[in-house]
């Protein structure tokens, strides 16, 4: 079984991707949604509530926008949010890899798998990407937030162009070139 | 001056035609003036009248105007006429020919609040021997506030012979709405759809917006148009 890491900068729409490849038949393994639900783990939120204080909860949940104001305007908060995520959605994702191991390759969709360094966990890696304009649209139709806010959650990533030299495929998603071709011309090269 | 009620008409269906003397008034013209004949010569010798009846009927009214509205301001209702028709009056022929009279053209900017505009009604050249009763009427401009929103709707497929998956599965309506009506709206009220047709061209099906609350103006559909793969059933 291959090991597909799947990523993309914030907007690139690498979640429509996944979905294509959903289609397919190919298990996607969402790290972002999993890492969403950790957060309802009673002793993540203990350890939150430990690095970054009471004002993040509501009701005891912890409330996920401020979380992210938090955490998107501040590089180094991000970093130790990751260090408390990463590793519980590195575990879940190996007992997945072990449910999923009598199909030809599995998929891994995560944001920052290059700059987490997680990247060199998979056998091959799909890269998400379009133009800067395109994103911030993306994101802000999707969010409802300004240009600015766009841009500050982009800020935290990798340039695409660093990703690009280390992804194994790229997939233009500029809303000119149709997706599904690109999808299934890598599906076809990953089962073979 | 000649008195028309004088004269003697004769009847061409329903037209009435008349020839009167000048000569006839010559003699007034020398007593009032108290001057001799010779001096009193009147061009033409005959003056010809053609007379018909006056016909009136009522015409709906359509306004003409430019509107430019200020940012976050439309128009909450259609525009309210007063009086909405109008009385023409003037000989058959020409008022066969009016279906509907305009008003004079205007012009607002920057619109931001309800507003009435008094304007005359606009009688082309040609029409010029009717007459408009009344001559003016007032148009109300209602306008509200709205505010630009964006809601997330799935796309489904209306072609229940195929199972269709899309991408992406959804589209981000943007809207106008009212801000009094800003939280009536919710995803449940729109519903946007695909029609897929067997032997299609295209790589792309183009998403329709088949229902959505009438009190919001939709101003995008993001992405118009939507990637598809048929799934086997």
């Amino acid at each position: 079984m291959i090991k597909v890491g799947l990523t993309g900068n914030i907007g690139t729409g690498k979640s429509t991707v996944a979905k294509i490849f959903e289609s397919l038949g190919i298990p996607v393994y969402h790290a972002d949604m999993e890492a969403k639900k950790m957060l309802k783990r009673d002793d993540v939120k203990q350890i939150l509530r430990t690095k970054f204080g009471g004002n993040i909860f509501l009701h005891e949940s912890v409330d996920r926008k401020k979380l992210a104001d938090l955490v998107f305007k501040n590089a180094e908060k991000l970093n130790i949010l990751n260090s408390i995520i990463h590793p519980l959605v590195k575990n879940h994702l190996a007992e997945f890899f072990v449910q999923m191991k009598h199909h030809s390759y599995v998929i891994q969709e995560a944001a920052i798998l290059f700059e987490s360094g997680f990247y060199k966990e998979f056998d091959k890696t799909i890269l998400v990407t379009c133009s800067v304009e395109l994103a911030n649209k993306r994101i802000m139709n999707r969010d409802g937030v300004s240009q600015q806010e766009a841009e500050q959650r982009r800020s935290n990533q990798w340039s695409q162009e660093r990703k690009i030299n280390l992804a194994d495929f790229i997939i233009e998603n500029n809303e000119q070139d149709l997706l599904i071709p690109q999808v299934l011309k890598i599906h076809n090269t990953l089962r073979t | 001056m000649v008195d028309l009620s004088k004269l003697d008409l004769v009847q061409e269906g329903k037209k009435y035609t008349s020839t009167f003397s000048t000569s006839k008034i010559s003699k007034e013209i020398i007593n009032k003036l108290n001057i001799s004949q010779e001096y009193v010569s009147i061009s033409p010798v005959n003056i010809y009248f053609k007379l018909e009846g006056l016909y009136g009927k009522m015409v709906k009214v359509r306004p003409k105007l430019k509107l430019d509205f200020a940012k976050q301001y439309q128009l909450s209702d259609s525009l309210s006429i007063k009086p909405d028709s109008v009385m023409v009056v003037g000989p058959e022929n020409l008022l066969d020919q009016i279906t509907y009279i305009e008003t004079i053209e205007q012009e607002a900017s920057q619109i931001e609040q309800s507003q009435t505009i008094k304007t005359a009604l606009y009688i082309p050249e040609n029409l010029s021997t009717i007459k408009v009763l009344p001559k003016e009427v007032e148009i109300a401009i209602s306008v509200e506030k709205y505010t630009e929103s964006t809601i997330k709707i799935p796309v489904v497929n209306t072609n229940k012979e195929y199972k269709i998956k899309t991408y992406p599965d959804f589209v981000i309506v943007t809207y106008l709405v009212a801000l009094d009506d800003f939280k009536r709206v919710n995803e449940e009220m729109f519903t946007a759809s695909i029609e897929y047709v067997e032997d299609i061209a295209s790589n792309r099906l183009k998403v329709n917006l088949e229902r959505m609350p009438s009190f919001v103006k939709i101003t995008k559909i993001d992405p118009e148009e939507v990637e598809y793969l048929l799934l086997k059933q």
